[in-house]
């Protein structure tokens, strides 16, 4: 397999007349990876992924797919990639089935092998107007297009909006099948939880810059992690909790604590071993929960 | 597989718009051409109409009218207002939506992540728009071809041709501004309002230049001029107006070909 990244952006800006866009994003994709790339709505995901797509131009900086320009040979890339749109839409008026022929002859060069094969593992429903289609069969269709031509890269969206929980484990299950016989993937979304679940590496985007980069095993390592914890003794639980390193933010309300830990549980069960704990909660951080202990993180590093 | 394919599924879109417009209009030419004769007869229309102040009647759209023969009673009655009228509600319509209107969709996105070239995406679409506008113009001539000699219109078959030929070209100056308009702006609205407020003006521009001396110079600007004036279907249809409004069809849709490649698209 060639060294070239699949994608490559330096110092890519994108600049809208009224904010928002991004600013200098620079990353690599390697041939074969699953890159997820994660940020609350609005950070700048589809931007950064319109613009691979020469829908949207660089103000600055460059992007290169398949080691091609993104302007100048947008019509290779695109002949060699499927692309997934953040908001999905079909004619309404044709069924899927014409819409996925429709779609097709967008690309004679490339026919629709996968197209059985895909439709009848996510079930998805072809002979009815699309208009009469949930929101959820409607992004299998989506799915379908994206793939159904066996793409050397596929760039998706927020790809599992409005798919129901099993839908969403067929289509992981798809992605690691790809990524096995090659393929590489560009996937967005604002779910920490997901990315974890299907990517390689990750790329944080926060406000249109790129805040870090990271593999999803050092992500994990580091997992924030939140705790409530209600026990008979709360001072002498902080007492204990307060010389552990991994945990931060120590609130007590009463008998009640929170706090966040990163890393190992393990040194937290072990300062807690002989004191009385009537409850514990713990459960992933969110997004902004992650951006926050990044920042307090960078900040100790400089 | 197809070689359209943007073309083929905005056809698809269309057809069914087509059809009703057509039937529209050719029930329209049947009705008033069923008319002719009551009014050929009742002499005293015509002198009627002569008597109405010529502003009036220029505004209308119906400056040469003159009921005595069937091409007059056509040109005023069909081809003075009508007629454009009809035409450019199609080809307006159909300009502003194929882009514009899918760009508003979501649906451009779409299309543009396919391997297809922008540029191929607006000439498939213009030439949608060119064959809704012939199409329509063809209808238009079969119904009054099919009435002429039912009602005795005595139309020359050739002048007829020319005429509804100056028409279709109109509709397709005004459908590609509203294309171009919608593949610059991606918004179905602003293609819609900037193409109907320039098609208003270009009709006012044509119709009072007759009546108000310093506006005379104006009517050269003006597309409905190129279509409309001198009473093509009694005198026949000037070629040279046919190859203005081809000029300025191209130069509408070279404009667009060369700005709509690099224009960012909205989400």
């Amino acid at each position: 397999m060639s060294s070239t990244p699949v994608v490559r952006t330096e110092s890519l800006t994108v600049a809208y007349r009224h904010g928002r866009g991004i600013a200098d994003v620079s990353l690599e994709v390697p041939s074969g990876e699953v890159f997820g790339f994660l940020g609350p709505n609005g950070a700048g995901k589809t931007t950064a992924i319109r613009t691979l797509l020469d829908l949207l131009r660089p103000t600055s900086g460059r992007a290169s797919v398949f080691g091609l320009d993104s302007g100048r040979d947008s019509l290779e890339i695109r002949r060699r990639s499927g692309y997934l749109p953040g908001e999905f839409v079909l004619p309404s008026q044709l069924t899927g089935r014409e819409a996925l022929d429709w779609l097709s002859s967008l690309r004679p060069d490339t026919p629709s092998t996968r197209r059985d094969e895909l439709v009848e593992r996510f079930g998805v429903e072809l002979d009815r107007p699309i208009r009469q289609l949930s929101k959820g069969n409607r992004q299998k269709l989506g799915l379908v297009q994206a793939f159904q031509h066996d793409p050397e890269l596929v760039i998706l969206d927020e790809p599992t909006t409005g798919l129901d929980p099993l839908v969403q484990d067929e289509f992981h299950r798809l992605l690691r099948e790809q990524v096995r016989q090659g393929c590489s993937v560009f996937l967005s979304s604002h779910s920490l939880d997901e990315v974890q679940h299907v990517a390689d590496r990750v790329g944080i985007i926060r406000e249109g810059r790129l805040v870090a980069v990271e593999t999803v095993d050092d992500l994990r390592e580091r997992g924030l992690r939140r705790v409530r914890l209600i026990v008979a003794d709360p001072l002498s639980a902080v007492h204990r909790l307060e010389s552990v390193t991994s945990i931060s933010e120590l609130r007590v309300r009463g008998d009640e604590l929170e706090f966040a830990v990163s890393g190992s549980f393990q040194p937290v069960l072990n300062a807690l071993a002989d004191l009385e704990v009537l409850d514990l909660l713990s459960r992933a951080a969110d997004l902004d929960e992650v951006f926050l202990a990044m920042y307090r993180g960078d900040g100790q590093q400089s | 597989m197809m070689k359209f394919p943007v073309f083929a599924q905005e056809f698809r879109d269309r057809r069914r718009s087509l059809l009703w417009w057509s039937v529209g209009a050719a029930g329209w030419i049947v009705v008033l051409s069923a008319m002719y004769p009551t009014i050929r007869d009742a002499s005293g229309i015509s002198q009627l109409v002569s008597q109405y102040p010529k502003n009036i009647l220029a505004i209308f759209g119906i400056s040469d009218m003159d009921f005595s023969t069937g091409a007059g009673f056509i040109a005023g009655e069909l081809f003075g207002f009508v007629m454009p009228l009809f035409m450019l509600m199609l080809t307006i319509g159909a300009g502003a939506s194929i882009i514009g209107g899918a760009e508003e969709r979501g649906l451009l996105d779409l299309v543009l992540s396919h391997p297809v070239r922008r540029r191929r995406v607006l000439l498939e679409s213009a030439g949608l728009v060119a064959v809704v506008a012939f199409l329509f113009g063809a209808v238009v001539l079969a119904s009054l071809m099919a009435m002429n000699p039912i009602v005795e219109l005595q139309l020359s078959l050739t002048n007829l041709m020319g005429t509804v030929l100056g028409v279709v070209l109109l509709g397709i100056v005004m459908g590609w501004l509203a294309l171009v308009v919608g593949a610059l702006t991606g918004s179905r609205g602003r293609a819609l309002g900037i193409a109907g407020t320039v098609a208003a003006v270009a009709y006012l521009a044509a119709s009072l230049a007759q009546l108000v001396e310093y506006l005379r110079p104006v009517r050269f600007l003006s597309p409905f001029w190129y279509a409309t004036s001198g009473s093509p279907l009694v005198a026949g249809y000037q070629s040279w107006h046919g190859l203005v409004l081809l000029a300025m069809a191209i130069s509408v849709l070279l404009v667009g070909l060369v700005r709509f490649d690099r224009r960012p698209l909205r989400t």
